[in-house]
């Protein structure tokens, strides 16, 4: 028998289901070669990985929100079920992770972002835009009622730690109109931006 | 790109165990195949296999989540890329589904009972192997041949030795081969060093094993024949037991 032929059939036994289990010496030696790191595939993988995850956790879009949790609080309680970095979601909607750190800690208000940035957001943690419209009522509301705790007069300008930017628009007034005037306007605006990412499943 | 140096943040060597007639010198051949069990190399990855970072992982701990994929992804790829030849982007997808197991499984894993890196290769290697075997059976690539791209990006990586191999199969199941068949039970009967330096030099260049285990290219060499010729002669018993 030529040692070619058992190296041919050796070479396919190693690649098959039938090789012998890997040794962690084996591993230990793999594990020792140098390698080449490329940045851009560790963020590919969190985005891929948060992505996946996600679609996992939430099969169906969610509809409905237990509780009176603003946006940030409730993407981040959904971050922390998933297990998932503050740098993995950053990866996935393509901001960066200071970002996503202002969102959850309501440093920034989701009043303030761009609409396109909340239809990344919400496609990817697949929030039906009625699950949004209640998120987005809580924020205002402990917007205003956390106004009204400080006295402040919403035309007052803001100086408002919590929820609102210190550099931000007027915070919203406590005058439940203007909430909902508010939120409206910024639920017609994601609306228009998911209908042109035909992404009507969250809008169904 | 950056590279980094694969071996570890001590930067320790990895030393060959002492046999009991005292230290193996390469001249011993014997002696040093039969003696080459791996003293894991100190401080090399060991963090990821510490009881208390598994305890982290399990507990859902994201950042220890994170910092396993983070530190891990770019070894595995190279495994991948080496042992089945692939290319980048098809190793990437092999990772990430490998990742989602690992997600899923993790609860599950006994420290006790294995080694977490180890584990992960494993689910790595298995879930490349029904990818591949899937492929093949939808028509996408082909049974094993020499221009086949994994088999051809082995050699490339010089990780098979200079044989010219002249691959013409029809049918990779090892069932179909009833070479492959015997090769395994002979594999089987090998010691572990022996087994495992033939595992390595399918995936790495003699100079790769010897630069990592600091002992000369001939002792590689020698090593690997050693193991060889035990390979055939533990194959020549198979067959003739089976008539």
């Amino acid at each position: 028998m030529k040692d070619k032929d058992i190296l041919e059939a050796l070479t396919v036994l190693l690649r098959s289901e039938h090789a012998p289990p890997l040794t962690d010496e084996v591993v230990d030696v793999f594990l020792a070669l140098p390698v080449e790191e490329d940045p851009h595939a560790i963020e590919r993988r969190r985005a891929n990985f948060a992505i996946a995850i996600i679609s996992e956790l939430h099969q169906e879009p969610v509809r409905k929100i237990e509780g009176k949790r603003s946006f940030g609080e409730w993407i981040q309680s959904i971050r922390g079920k998933a297990r998932l970095t503050r740098e993995a979601i950053a990866a996935a909607v393509q901001k960066d992770t200071p970002f996503i750190e202002r969102l959850e800690t309501g440093r920034t208000s989701p009043f303030k972002l761009d609409p396109r940035d909340i239809s990344e957001l919400i496609c990817l943690f697949r929030l039906h835009i009625d699950g949004l419209a209640q998120l987005l009522a809580n924020t205002a509301a402990a917007a205003s009622e956390n106004m009204r705790r400080m006295g402040r007069r919403p035309d007052m300008g803001s100086a408002v730690t919590g929820l609102m930017d210190p550099d931000s628009e007027p915070p919203v007034s406590h005058n439940s109109k203007t909430v909902d005037k508010k939120v409206d306007k910024l639920l017609a605006s994601v609306r228009a931006d998911l209908r042109q990412r035909q992404a009507t499943h969250l809008l169904e | 790109m950056r590279t980094r140096a694969g071996n570890g943040s001590t930067g320790t060597r990895l030393l060959l165990a002492v046999s009991a007639d005292g230290i193996v010198t390469p001249a011993d051949g014997k002696a040093l195949c039969d003696a080459f069990s791996l003293e894991r190399l100190g401080g090399m990855f060991e963090d990821l296999n510490k009881v208390s970072f598994i305890n982290k992982l399990q507990a859902g701990d994201e950042l220890a989540l994170d910092y396993l994929m983070t530190t891990l992804e770019f070894p595995l790829s190279q495994f991948l890329v080496r042992h089945f030849g692939l290319r980048h982007e098809d190793a990437e997808d092999i990772i990430n589904e490998s990742w989602l197991k690992i997600y899923r499984n993790v609860r599950g894993f006994k420290p006790q009972d294995a080694r977490l890196t180890t584990w992960i290769y494993s689910v790595v290697k298995n879930t490349a192997i029904d990818r591949l075997r899937k492929q093949t059976r939808e028509g996408q690539r082909t049974p094993l041949s020499a221009n086949d791209r994994y088999i051809g990006g082995a050699i490339k990586a010089g990780s098979v030795p200079h044989y010219q191999l002249n691959l013409n199969f029809e049918d990779e199941t090892v069932e179909g081969r009833p070479l492959v068949r015997q090769l395994r039970q002979a594999l089987a009967s090998l010691s572990e060093p022996a087994r495992n330096v033939l595992v390595m030099r399918q995936n790495m260049t003699t100079k790769e094993i010897a630069q990592i285990e600091n002992i000369s290219e001939a002792g590689v060499r020698m090593r690997y024949n050693r193991a060889f010729k035990d390979l055939r002669v533990a194959l020549k018993k198979v067959m003739a037991d089976e008539g």
